[in-house]
């Protein structure tokens, strides 16, 4: 988040904004002396709209951006943290508790935060708000809700509806024109007739209709789409009747909910039955949707699916549903205070249970879908389908408490694993998973498969031990279960487990179960996952030849499956292998093709661990200054998630970093890596493009001394770990002599005297070679 | 500590509960912004009816684990306060408090 553009993540407004001007200015001068602005009213007044023109005018004046928060769509408190943090473009994989994320990553930062309809949770953003203001000092928020978050230093604006005429004023057609209602209201009708105008004759009629809707922008703007139809005349006869009880009493926010109530019925009852099916049933759209989801979760008894479609672009017409246009397709949406009232008729009409359901099934097909595909060429496509649906992902898997459907849920957050991982979901996937299998005590097969998937998150957060009893539990079940699908799927998970805890014989023997499962299934992508991860387990192993072999045969499977999420561990593994051996070349080769596929897959992760690795190259390759600038862009990444890097990788990072410093003098070395930090990340990629990156050169170190053999290497690294000629020999399956004889060429090669001096040498980074075996930053694994 | 009793609050009659929670690598600084946030959602929480009052944590640094007690009439209530306040956690535990009495501790 918050580096270069963009720095917000505001929408383009849905339709021209009518007036407003005092409240915009009030509010400009607010947010100016206060650090918390409550923008409150009922539902309905243009607290969102209002909130939305405000924050992009302050755009100009907060450096690091304006970023929206809509929490409409959020129904658990628990995880709102969740949604503030994949909101301000953060990734977050460190903790299950976010809040230090949170803070870490707005302390220094001046922005500010819309969190837009806080009502239904408006504890939960009252506690979080109280924190990151006290933490943050240059933050600031504005909120909008029916009522304060009553917190501290809290400056309230109570929106008014949009200024209406008085009754008894004279109608006369220029005074009426100042009235931001009457203007409303003339502005959408001429969306809908071009040629309407404001005149003598009918000035009194829309005086009335704006009067009688209590300026309310909302009973406005759907009353206006009645125009065409009643003409402004029989608008204003038809609000004569339904709002002869409402005409009396004050003008009070009591009143103005009973008047959008009473548009809103009037709406409905304009609606043919069949419209008003869709209509409330579109409620369990928590976003945005599209056409088939309609169809799928609304159509059916009364309503065919095949009339879905006509009836959808109905109530579009007269301003029901809104329109979220999506690249080439369109997606629709109810605003939040019309799903509010479609959510009560839905409820009243004894239908909510039933289309909640549907919407779960939905959603879990389509997550099932997705889960066939993880392997293949369409992962990208689906991570992307995935993520415009994540607030009805959420929402169903947030339905999910009735047992019989908690195998639906437990099937889909397990189908979602990807999803959860690939983008930096993995806290709320890990939220769903656990909660829905505290409810599921009983459901082995989908079970164990949750309790794969939650290790598997787990693990990647570095919660090993939890992560290890879940695998273990997983095993169990999925042994005792006897289907063989699933078996292989959670022992590469558990796989992954017994390595994190240092068990690699362990970690070998359940790879190699798995793989011998997968052959006999002839599952070739996951036959290259198998073996990918038995590559990783050689190369931490120390046996660079065994691991490139390895990684080779993945390579090949998983470009045969399209499976680029895994070829890009795969080679970035090969990467540090050549770059291990020292053929500079392939390495870097490796690596960037790992780091444009890691971009195309938008795997934040993934880009940063690249972007280090070149690092090491250049510094490698003597080329300094490159190096230190790649660093820099590696930790803006990093910065930006937030994470660090793995800590198997963090001896070569820091070997990098001594190495450059060394050469560059700390001043030049500071000064590059700041360029690389504030840098466009194409402008470093373009550096790629440079002919002279063709010539790889040698490494510094072999101009300065006499090369060593790749196993010469090896060895020395090993001297630099304390191992003595025995122990290198048993390593390296070669005699205690050999071993000697390979040490006493290091040390005449390198013109040392002694063993400590090995280690020296790799400690001060080989020229910056690698000084430490390693694991691979993320684990490789098939779909669970 | 002296807790009061549910006939003395008029909150029927209050259980004890054991929130448990991994909270690995959390500085002092976030903890007490955690103990803050328990105790200010509890507060809103009570106003609204829901009677949960956080009385203190326990923790065990070198595990990152972290013990929170609560009284409450019923664990679903500890569950909306701790979501409430957006503190993951991985077992609610029912619990009986047994304090040292002044006669078991002079003796």
């Amino acid at each position: 988040m918050l580096r270069g553009p963009p720095r917000t993540n505001l929408p383009a407004e849905r339709s021209s904004f009518v007036g407003r001007r005092r409240e915009l200015r009030t509010l400009a001068q607010l947010l100016a002396s206060s650090r918390l602005v409550t923008l409150v009213g009922p539902g309905g007044v243009g607290k969102t709209r209002l909130a939305l023109r405000a924050a992009s005018r302050a755009l100009e004046e907060v450096p690091d951006g304006v970023w929206l928060v809509e929490l409409g769509s959020l129904g658990s408190p628990a995880l709102l943290q969740h949604v503030v943090a994949t909101q301000l473009g953060l990734r977050p994989q460190a903790s299950t508790w976010l809040l230090p994320t949170l803070i870490d990553a707005l302390r220094d930062r001046e922005l500010l935060l819309v969190l837009d309809n806080c009502e239904h949770l408006i504890d939960a953003c009252a506690a979080l708000t109280d924190v990151l203001l006290a933490r943050c000092p240059r933050l600031r928020v504005l909120a909008t809700s029916r009522q304060p978050l009553h917190l501290e230093g809290e400056s309230v604006l109570v929106v008014p509806p949009l200024d209406a005429p008085e009754s008894g004023e004279a109608p006369n057609a220029e005074g009426l024109w100042e009235r931001d209602a009457v203007r409303l209201f003339v502005t959408r009708a001429r969306d809908l007739l071009p040629d309407f105008q404001l005149t003598p004759e009918n000035a009194s009629a829309v005086a009335d209709v704006c009067r009688r809707l209590d300026g309310l922008p909302l009973a406005l703007e759907l009353a206006a789409v009645c125009l065409p139809v009643l003409g402004v005349e029989g608008l204003c006869a038809r609000l004569d009747d339904r709002f002869q009880l409402l005409s009396r009493g004050r003008r009070s926010t009591g009143r103005r909910q009973r008047t959008l109530r009473a548009v809103f019925d009037w709406s409905y009852e304009l609606l043919d039955e069949p419209e008003r099916v869709l209509w409330r049933r579109l409620a369990v759209f928590p976003g945005s949707f599209d056409l088939e989801a309609a169809e799928a979760v609304c159509g059916g008894d009364p309503l065919p699916a095949d009339r879905v479609m006509g009836l959808l672009l109905e109530l579009v017409d007269r301003s029901l549903v809104s329109v979220v246009p999506d690249g080439d397709r369109m997606r629709y949406r109810l605003l939040e205070t019309v799903r509010a009232y479609c959510l009560e008729r839905l409820r009243s009409a004894g239908e909510e249970g039933e289309i909640r359901n549907r919407h779960l099934r939905w959603y879990a097909q389509l997550s099932a879908a997705a889960g066939r595909d993880w392997l293949g060429p369409r992962q990208g496509w689906w991570l992307e389908r995935l993520e415009r649906e994540v607030d009805n992902l959420r929402a169903a898997l947030e339905h999910v408490r009735d047992e019989d459907l908690v195998e639906v849920g437990l099937e889909m957050a397990s189908d979602l694993w990807l999803f959860w991982y690939a983008r930096g979901r993995l806290a709320t996937g890990q939220w769903f998973l656990r909660r829905l299998l505290e409810a599921a005590p009983g459901a082995d097969r989908s079970r164990a498969r949750a309790l794969a998937n939650a290790a598997y998150l787990g693990l990647a957060q570095g919660d090993r031990e939890t992560a290890a009893a879940e695998a273990e539990e997983a095993l169990g079940l999925a042994r005792a279960a006897g289907d063989p699908w699933l078996l292989p799927e959670v022992l590469v998970i558990g796989a992954l487990a017994a390595r994190a805890g240092q068990d690699r014989a362990r970690a070998e023997a359940l790879l190699r179960e798995a793989l011998d499962l997968y052959r006999a299934q002839g599952r070739g992508a996951r036959v290259g996952v198998a073996v990918a991860g038995l590559g990783s387990l050689a190369l931490e192993a120390g046996d660079d030849r065994r691991a490139l072999a390895l990684q080779a045969e993945a390579e090949a499977l998983h470009r045969a499956a399209g499976d680029d999420w895994n070829l890009g561990f795969c080679l970035f593994e090969q990467g540090v292998i050549h770059w291990h051996l020292g053929d500079l070349e392939e390495a870097r080769r490796r690596i960037v093709e790992a780091l444009s596929l890691r971009r195309r897959l938008d795997d934040h992760r993934g880009i940063a661990s690249c972007l280090d690795a070149m690092a090491w190259l250049f510094a490698t390759e003597g080329e300094h200054e490159r190096a230190a600038r790649w660093l820099g862009a590696a930790d803006a990444a990093w910065r930006a998630i937030p994470a660090t890097i793995a800590p198997q990788w963090q001896p070569y990072r820091r070997a990098c970093e001594t190495a450059c410093r060394r050469s560059l003098g700390a001043e030049r070395f500071r000064r590059a890596q700041e360029w690389g930090r504030n840098g466009r990340l194409d402008d470093l990629l373009a550096e790629l493009a440079d002919p002279g990156l063709a010539v790889v050169r040698a490494p510094e170190h072999a101009v300065r001394a006499p090369a060593l053999s790749p196993r010469e290497l090896q060895v020395a690294r090993l001297v630099a770990r304390g191992l003595t000629n025995k122990e290198i020999a048993r390593r390296l399956g070669i005699s205690p002599r050999t071993a000697e004889t390979h040490v006493e060429h290091i040390l005449s090669k390198l013109a040392l005297s002694s063993r400590a001096q090995i280690g020296a040498w790799v400690g001060a980074g080989e020229g910056a070679r690698p000084s430490v075996r390693s694991l691979p930053d993320v684990p490789h694994r098939s779909t669970g | 500590m002296e807790r009061p009793r549910g006939r003395e609050t008029g909150w029927g009659q209050p259980g004890l509960f054991l929130v448990e929670r991994s909270l690995p690598e959390v500085g002092t600084e976030d903890l007490r912004a955690c103990r803050t946030v328990l105790v200010e959602t509890c507060r809103r929480l009570a106003r609204r009816g829901h009677l949960v009052r956080y009385l203190r944590s326990i923790l065990a640094p070198a595990e990152g684990r972290c013990f929170c007690l609560f009284e409450a009439p019923d664990p679903e209530t500890v569950r909306l306060a701790n979501e409430t306040a957006q503190l993951p956690f991985a077992r609610i535990y029912a619990v009986v408090d047994l304090p040292v009495t002044e006669v078991e501790g002079t003796t």
